[in-house]
């Protein structure tokens, strides 16, 4: 691992834009659960939660069955995010250099780089988002909008967690305290018939646990990503109680409450749960306008900070800030290119391969220790490249694609339990003799 | 407790004064509107701000300080209010 040694005593000399990138956070440093418990909300926030609120109102399915899909899927991704959010808080690095305890710091680089490739894509989709909103609400030219939208983007990552925050400490509570109360106004103008509805904007959803199912599948990829965040808890109780927070107010209550929205805006000819629309039928374009590009805004600077961590563990030698700026300037050319789309659908077939990281990442820091295997086997033999979690990792991918081409419930958990399991078999080349 | 510190404390303190003003603004007078009407824009619009405003001086109080611009100090468990110099 490189650089991680405690440096509490070199903080001055860092400045504002040092985000701790190559370096254990330090202690004075760390951040409030709230707080931490926003920056996880942002990260849900997005265009989705509006847009799911639309795809469940339409699905025909009944409010009670809605929320049990909620419920029970959130339930099982929280288990993901607390165990690995909590390796976050213990290590204080982000989730690229924890990777390094499983692949080895050149095995890692192979991690990294398909994260890049597969995250900019939807990096580069928040800021085309961002800039068709902005024209949308204000009539600028769409050829000038996405330069506007990479500033404000720009704007709250280029510190990494510390403007991400100032951001997140402005939105989450406008989109949990004022959206919500919006979602129960539009819940009495609708009767409170929201759900149940049979709407071909809605989703579709054959079966009970095919709506669990989606619930799972929506977010498992970002509890590998938690570290990136939890590296400034003070402690794993901080994880607990801001990962909690998160998914019950985030994924489960906006997303339920948002159908409410949906219903009122949304009529018979509109085939699409589209999140611009619904906010702008609902709150006018101006509250409208600035809410879808807050709720998108507060995402793609995530995405661009994880990006940008990445970026850093293949050369650390540049600051994760020019990788920000680099990257950010990347998605432009991708947007003027005109190949986003494109991108999008090379990036959705990559979306099958990273179920099984949680899996590998619960097995080396909680079950291969009980097993005599070292976390920091590793470095303690010198291993550059660890090949052993390449082959759990294909397996793992493989069974997620079949199982998601069947259209069997639950592909992803299957994955990353298939990859925790041969993971921690393989990895048992490296007990300790006792 | 320094004057900076108290001086935080008092911008937190008009936070939260915002913040329930624009919760009464925007997320309770908006229950005698009709959506779309004048009203609705000018209630939902002004309480936006407000609200927004608020939650930035009672939760990102942290850019009010010389400090956090510096990248020597945020806002954390045991270190809430910087020392004055």
């Amino acid at each position: 691992m490189t650089n991680l040694l405690s440096s509490e005593s070199s903080k001055e000399k860092k400045g504002f834009l040092y985000d701790w990138e190559t370096e254990r956070v330090p202690e004075t440093m760390t951040r409030p659960w709230w707080n931490l418990a926003y920056i996880e909300m942002g990260l849900f926030a997005s265009g989705f939660g509006i847009m799911m609120g639309g795809l469940f109102a339409g699905s025909n399915w009944p409010w009670y069955s809605i929320l049990s899909w909620l419920i029970i899927g959130n339930l099982i991704l929280l288990v993901f995010y607390i165990l690995i959010g909590s390796i976050g808080a213990k290590e204080r690095v982000a989730t690229p250099y924890i990777a390094e305890k499983i692949f080895g710091p050149y095995g890692a680089k192979v991690f990294n780089v398909l994260l890049l490739i597969g995250i900019l894509a939807w990096s580069a989709l928040g800021v085309h988002q961002i800039a068709l909103a902005i024209t949308t609400f204000t009539g600028i030219d769409p050829n000038i909008t996405p330069v506007i939208a990479i500033i404000l983007v720009l704007l709250s990552s280029i510190a990494g967690y510390k403007t991400i925050a100032i951001l997140s400490e402005i939105a989450i509570p406008f989109f949990y305290i004022l959206v919500l109360m919006w979602a129960i106004y539009f819940g009495f103008k609708v009767n409170w018939n929201a759900w149940g509805l049979n709407q071909p904007w809605g989703g579709y959803w054959p079966t009970f646990w095919s709506g669990v199912t989606f619930v799972v599948g929506l977010n498992i990829m970002a509890s590998f990503l938690c570290p990136n965040w939890s590296r400034y808890a003070k402690s794993t109780k901080d994880v607990v109680k801001a990962s909690t927070t998160a998914i019950f107010t985030g994924m489960v209550l906006l997303s339920f409450m948002m159908s409410t929205f949906a219903a009122y805006a949304l009529t018979p000819q509109d085939t699409f749960a589209d999140p611009s629309v619904i906010l702008t039928r609902c709150l006018g374009p101006l509250v409208g306008g600035i809410g879808i590009v807050l709720l998108i805004w507060t995402t793609a600077d995530n995405d661009f900070w994880y990006l940008s961590l990445s970026a850093v563990q293949l050369y650390p030698k540049i600051a994760r800030w020019i990788y920000n700026i680099v990257l950010l300037l990347g998605s432009l050319i991708i947007i003027y290119a005109g190949v986003l789309y494109r991108y999008i659908d090379f990036a959705s077939m990559l979306v099958v391969i990273w179920s099984a990281i949680p899996g590998m990442l619960i097995a080396h820091y909680y079950v291969l220790p009980r097993m005599g295997v070292h976390v920091d086997v590793l470095k303690m033999r010198n291993i550059k490249f660890n090949v052993i979690p390449f082959v759990p990792w294909a397996i793992a991918t493989v069974i997620a694609y079949y199982m998601s081409r069947e259209g069997l419930p639950f592909p992803e958990l299957a994955a990353s339990m298939t990859a925790l399991i041969l993971y921690s078999l393989m990895m048992l080349v490296y007990r300790e003799k006792r | 407790m320094g004057k900076k510190a108290q001086r935080l404390k008092m911008i937190r303190r008009a936070g939260v004064i915002l913040m329930f003003l624009g919760f009464l603004i925007g997320g309770l007078l908006i229950f005698t509107t009709e959506p779309g009407t004048t009203l609705f824009v000018v209630y939902s619009g002004v309480g936006t701000l407000v609200f927004s405003l608020g939650a930035l001086m009672t939760f990102g109080y942290e850019v009010f300080v010389s400090e956090f611009w510096k990248g020597t100090w945020v806002p954390g468990p045991g270190h809430e209010y910087p020392d004055d110099p």
